[in-house]
């Protein structure tokens, strides 16, 4: 059997020019080690409380917000688990409060919710923004058994708006194929807010584990006639950030196309036939302490990025959507 | 201009250096490359480019002879595979899919590609057209050959929930095993051991299924990356009885890796999940064939 060494296989895999370039470097070290260069990170998609169908390692500001600091994340956008599921969501508002105020001051911002399928949503957002100073509020519509086409989501998205908010609407929090037998979340699409969203130019709508609900057409009808943002925490594949941000154009060499019977919607490489995706448009989000923090710190290392791009992603698109 | 190397410090992040996860010597024992109806071969090549960025010793592709749809079809890139896992043979592997509805047929395939071939192992996918999952009586032919040949056997599980009443496994496909189907086929061979793979898809599940059964290894790829999910299978399984799978292209390296690093374990430890417990699961089967293998 014929010996192949790393230099060898990766010659295999990526030509002998570019091998050329890499053996230049010592085996390692990375191309940029300035510590001065490295982002910090903003962190738009974590939650606090507890999942209702399991004790989370890291659950809890404390214990959270240690976890993410040794990830050089600065600074928390913060849910509560306990929005999901009950009726007294004011109660849930003022509990996140609370628990963000159990950590470092500022590090956790709290984005309390709204649902539209409780009475009196208006004054739910009038007390996230007049009495806890929240900067946006976080929707769970597949959990809160409302969808985009209610009646009132027009309004919501306008006085959302109106108070100079953001609005994050979450995908889905967890694989469906594993759910607990007792829950059955609603499908529900994204796919009205490319309309709607005509009507409110000046809106700050944030996407969060968003891919499984949003096709390769609805990708690029979001990205070409709105403003929405997305964030990380479910872009999966090799190498998937990059691929999400070149789009199908430079696909030539990276097929990633699937078949056959072990197919799930959650398997399927979305964005593969996708227009590319602005880097200007994603924001890091890690979905902790359900999914561990590292999953989507390394998908930034992973994926083969500028250093531009990465300190796009990890801090500047998000405060840049917080401060303006 | 595309590169192996990072671009920032990942320690910076709290993350392992670039060394650091090559000191871990991980075997990749689910790798997905030439998954793809139309361009196997293309993928794998672009496949290759983020197994070498991300530090992996050592693939095992689960895709080699015919699909996974048509696990015993011949089809047109098979000679292509069978000259890649002799050029790569240092830094990749292969398993075979079999389909038990044809134990036989299974059985000509593993004499082909594992007794006269490349491979070490076999492995049963999710689902197949007879709806034959591993646990019923015409398995036994193929682990008692996959027994003979020191074969790695690895199975597909997911406990998918769904039917009517909805329940943990009612939305499996036809055929495609459970853990708990695992168990029983484990039993009948106390003295083969068998990777239950990824962990059920529902990880709380699937640990409980397999903890008392010492001959079933545990493998997590596959499945949305719970925080927690390594530290309780280490708990209840035992940590030499983790193995590790990458499952790309259709989930990235980070997503896999991210399960084993959110853990609190030693980097010794961390060693034995990502290729040290496969490399002794296929010790033999190298024995037999005269390859060396560092464990």
């Amino acid at each position: 059997m014929k010996k192949i060494n790393r230099r060898d296989f990766c010659t295999a895999a990526l030509g002998t020019a570019l091998v050329t370039q890499v053996s230049g470097l010592s085996a390692g070290t990375p191309l940029t080690t300035g510590k001065e260069d490295a982002p910090f990170i903003i962190d738009t998609n974590v939650s606090l409380g507890n999942w209702p169908f399991r004790t989370l390692k890291y659950a809890g500001a404390e214990k959270l917000g240690a976890k993410l600091k040794k990830h050089r994340i600065t600074q928390a956008w913060a849910g509560h688990f306990d929005a999901l599921f009950h009726k007294n969501i004011d109660a849930v508002n003022e509990a996140l409060v609370n628990e963000c105020n159990r950590f470092e001051k500022g590090f956790f911002q709290p984005f309390g919710t709204v649902n539209l399928a409780w009475p009196d949503w208006e004054e739910t957002l009038r007390r996230c923004h007049e009495n806890y100073k929240m900067k946006g509020v976080r929707i769970y519509p597949s959990y809160q058994t409302f969808n985009l086409t209610h009646p009132d989501f027009p309004r919501f998205l306008s006085e959302v708006t109106r108070r100079k908010m953001i609005l994050q609407i979450v995908g889905d929090m967890d694989d469906s194929r594993n759910f607990h037998p007792i829950v059955n979340p609603r499908d529900y699409s994204l796919a009205p807010l490319v309309d709607m969203l005509q009507n409110e130019p000046n809106a700050r709508v944030h996407l969060l584990y968003w891919n499984v609900r949003v096709s390769a057409k609805l990708l690029d009808d979001l990205m070409a006639k709105t403003r929405v943002m997305l964030d990380t925490a479910r872009i999966e594949s090799a190498g998937g950030v990059e691929a999400l941000l070149e789009g199908n154009q430079n696909q030539r060499d990276r097929v990633f196309s699937f078949g056959g019977m072990e197919q799930t919607i959650s398997e399927i490489p979305w964005s593969r036939a996708a227009k590319p995706v602005p880097a200007d448009r994603l924001t890091f989000g890690s979905h902790a302490p359900f999914f561990p923090v590292e999953n989507n710190l390394l998908k930034l290392f992973e994926s083969e990025l500028t250093l531009e791009q990465t300190r796009a992603i990890m801090e500047a698109n998000a405060r840049k959507l917080i401060t303006t | 201009m595309s590169s192996t190397e990072f671009l920032l410090d990942p320690r910076l992040y709290g993350l392992p250096s670039k060394e650091e996860l090559k000191s871990f010597r991980i075997w990749d024992s689910h790798y997905h490359g030439f998954y793809a109806t139309n361009v196997p071969i293309k993928q794998h090549n672009a496949m290759l480019h983020y197994v070498e960025r991300m530090g992996v010793e050592r693939i095992i592709s689960v895709d080699i002879g015919g699909t996974l749809a048509q696990p015993l079809e011949v089809m047109d890139h098979d000679a292509a595979q069978l000259d890649i896992l002799h050029k790569l043979h240092d830094r990749m592997l292969g398993i075979i899919p079999i389909d038990p509805g044809f134990p036989q047929e299974s059985i000509q395939k593993m004499d082909k590609w594992i007794k006269n071939g490349p491979c070490i192992g076999i492995k049963y996918v999710g689902g197949n057209k007879l709806g034959v999952t591993c646990n019923e009586p015409q398995n036994d032919a193929i682990i008692e050959h996959a027994r003979k040949l020191n074969a790695v056997i690895y199975i597909h599980t997911w406990i998918k929930v769904g039917g009517d009443p909805r329940r943990p496994g009612g939305a499996n496909l036809s055929g495609e095993s459970a853990p708990w189907h695992v168990v029983e086929l484990a039993k009948r061979f106390p003295d083969v051991q068998f990777i239950c793979g990824h962990a059920g898809g529902d990880w709380e599940l699937g640990v409980r299924t397999v903890r008392n059964q010492e001959n079933v290894l545990f493998e997590y790829s596959g499945a949305d990356p719970h925080s927690g999910s390594v530290d309780f299978a280490v708990k209840e399984i035992g940590i030499d009885r983790l193995v590790w799978g990458g499952h790309g292209p259709s989930r990235s390296f980070s997503t896999e890796f991210s399960k084993v690093l959110d853990a609190d374990l030693t980097h010794r430890e961390r060693m034995k999940i990502f290729g040290e417990n496969y490399r002794k699961l296929c010790k033999p089967i190298f024995d037999k064939k005269g390859w060396q293998l560092k464990i």
